[in-house]
């Protein structure tokens, strides 16, 4: 290959990293703002929770949770493209402030069939997340967060 | 338009080589050897059965091609080892029928087929570092299998054992019972080849010498040198698997060594001739 | 004769289906648990490349060791051999990691070929399922004085895999624990 020919291509590289770089950044403002919706929706959802249980307490409305669920995800994402380890370090000490305790169980479900899931080792969230920076293996996804009475997660499931 | 897309691709294709593993040129031709190589027994097992697909994902039972005899057609004659061990090309060629023949296709079973390891190890054997064989087979055990010593061979002790069986051989006289078997005092006196008061039909167990020494504490287990596994699987022959660690792509757990086998007696021979029983 | 097919077809039927209930394992759980399984091969091989890595901060370094301390049984050791030394010395997991850190080089890389190969899970007397995991890895090891060394080693990896309970909130979880075992470590001449 020409110097000739590189240039052009490594100008589109260079131009889809930056792309990739300024969406990160984006996508971390909106996990600022979404935490404080997220803040109101769980104050909302406490107040619902607090009614006499007429609805089955089981079924949470999926819509209510999106948003928390999202800014989660989101740390995961930091965390494990974390460009450097004092970056992704300050991810999970501001991820961990949405949880009870470093302590939190995290359950990983890696198969279902039907009712009857197949887990992992259960883990702690502390571990998890260190787990996410050290292998940058962000396969697993939310399925299932119990919330304490604060608003903190205090249990959480993810699916491989 | 064109070019969008195939730049598109071009930078996913950058970001998947350099973003995940970052090999270089040279790396990528080692890999492909090593895709190549069969890395385990197991490997070698699907391989020979048609249980793994042309890139290495495994087949199971419910799959379509499972042990597909097209694929096995291809696959077996990559698990010859064709740089050294001078098998005769008429033997490879007679072995391969037999093993896909359409319409009794011969497979490999891991827990019931008669196949079994030569160990080559060393010990220390009274202050001295010896080598010896240790033959191992698989057994079933509890809820699944374990790998079991089967026989040993070992210099240092089949060196004690030579039995005379001659006329002019040591014995102990046939009225002996007279007198309370006095004889004995003599026949042991300054003699290293007791053997020669038993039975023709004796022989030594070296495998439990070897546990006798081992349990004694006067043998005690350094390392293993050398694994080969001998196959008396496929009916009418015998193969011998080895592992080649060399560049290229015809490297691994291959087969080594492929015999012939009329009969019966033609296998006792030679797994006699393996165990050290001649 | 069609009663004869039924009857055939029907044995067949329970043959496969004994098989499964011995193992109580379906197929699409088996291949849950070769890909975990895979998955804690490949987290030791980024824990490694951390520690074997010189800008690697010392506490982080002991940090990812227990961590990947974890991923073992109590006991795991470490076969070694090279080419030019065909002697396997053997060390514990934890001394395996802190030699590794302790190489006497200025820069050290190491890669993993994107290759790997994973054995059949088989139980053993105890019930506890064992396999072997193979996987390749890249060295490049080189000084300021412009001296370098590489290798490419094969790693054969015992897993063991076995169904466990644990009480999380009050409910009791099963889950596969998948432990790695010894390890074999050959120089390939590829």
């Amino acid at each position: 290959m020409t110097k000739n020919n590189i240039s052009p291509l490594s100008l589109v590289i260079l131009l889809a990293l930056a792309l990739g770089f300024s969406a990160c950044k984006k996508n971390k403002k909106l996990a600022d703002i979404s935490d404080q919706n997220a803040v109101k929706e769980q104050m909302e959802k406490e107040e619902m929770e607090e009614e006499p249980q007429v609805v089955e307490p089981k079924v949470k409305p999926p819509v209510k949770e999106a948003t928390k669920e999202d800014k989660l995800t989101n740390y995961f994402g930091a965390i494990a493209n974390a460009s450097s380890t004092n970056s992704a370090n300050a991810s999970i000490q501001e991820a961990l402030t949405m949880f009870s305790n470093s302590e939190a169980p995290v359950l990983i479900v890696i198969y279902k069939d039907g009712s009857n899931p197949s887990y992992d080792e259960p883990t702690t969230i502390g571990k998890y997340l260190n787990y996410l920076k050290d292998t940058k293996n962000n396969k697993a996804k939310i399925e299932e967060v119990v919330y304490d009475s604060n608003g903190k997660i205090k249990e959480l499931v993810l699916r491989k | 338009m064109r070019i969008i897309q195939s730049l598109t691709f071009l930078i996913i294709l950058f970001h998947s080589s350099v973003g995940q593993s970052g090999l270089t040129y040279e790396m990528k031709e080692t890999e492909n050897q090593l895709y190549a190589s069969n890395k385990q027994i197991n490997q070698f097992f699907r391989r020979f059965n048609g249980e793994e697909d042309d890139d290495g994902n495994r087949y199971y039972t419910s799959d379509k091609k499972y042990r597909d005899a097209s694929l096995r057609k291809k696959y077996i004659p990559g698990l010859f080892d064709r740089e050294t061990s001078q098998i005769d090309p008429n033997y490879a060629r007679d072995f391969v029928r037999q093993i896909t023949d359409k319409r009794s296709p011969a497979f490999l079973n891991f827990h019931e087929d008669d196949w079994f390891a030569e160990v080559t190890t060393e010990f220390t054997f009274k202050g001295r570092r010896i080598s010896g064989l240790l033959y191992m087979r698989l057994q079933q055990q509890g809820q699944g299998y374990e790998w079991i010593i089967e026989d040993v061979a070992f210099d240092q002790f089949q060196k004690l054992f030579d039995k005379d069986t001659s006329s002019t051989k040591k014995f102990m006289h046939p009225l002996s019972h007279e007198l309370d078997f006095m004889t004995l005092r003599k026949a042991f006196h300054g003699n290293n080849h007791n053997e020669q008061f038993t039975a023709k039909n004796y022989t030594p167990d070296f495998l439990t010498i070897f546990l006798y020494e081992m349990n004694q504490g006067n043998m005690k287990f350094e390392t293993v040198k050398n694994v080969k596994f001998h196959f008396f699987s496929i009916d009418g022959w015998y193969f011998s698997l080895a592992n080649f660690n060399r560049p290229g792509y015809n490297t691994g757990w291959l087969i080594s060594s492929l015999v012939p086998l009329n009969g019966a007696d033609q296998k006792k021979q030679l797994k006699d001739y393996i165990y050290n029983k001649n | 004769m069609k009663n004869l097919k039924y009857t055939i077809l029907s044995l067949l039927l329970l043959t496969a289906i004994g098989s499964y209930a011995q193992n109580n394992v379906d197929p699409g759980r088996k291949q849950a648990i070769d890909s975990l399984a895979l998955e804690k091969v490949k987290d030791l091989s980024k824990y490694i490349s951390i520690i074997g890595n010189k800008e690697t901060q010392f506490s982080e370094s002991q940090r990812v060791m227990d961590r990947a301390e974890e991923l073992f049984s109590p006991g795991s050791e470490m076969g070694v051999s090279s080419l030019n030394r065909e002697e396997i010395s053997y060390y514990k997991v934890r001394e395996y990691f802190e030699r590794l850190m302790a190489l006497n080089y200025d820069k050290v890389t190491i890669k993993w070929y994107d290759i790997h190969y994973v054995s059949d899970l088989e139980q053993q007397p105890d019930g506890t399922y064992v396999g072997v995991i193979t996987i390749y890895q890249r060295f490049e090891g080189s000084s300021n004085d412009g001296m370098t060394y590489k290798d490419t080693t094969k790693k054969d990896i015992t897993i063991y895999v076995k169904k466990k309970e644990t009480q999380i909130a009050g409910r009791i979880i099963e889950f596969w624990d998948v432990l790695l075992g010894d390890i074999r470590v050959t120089e390939t001449s590829a």
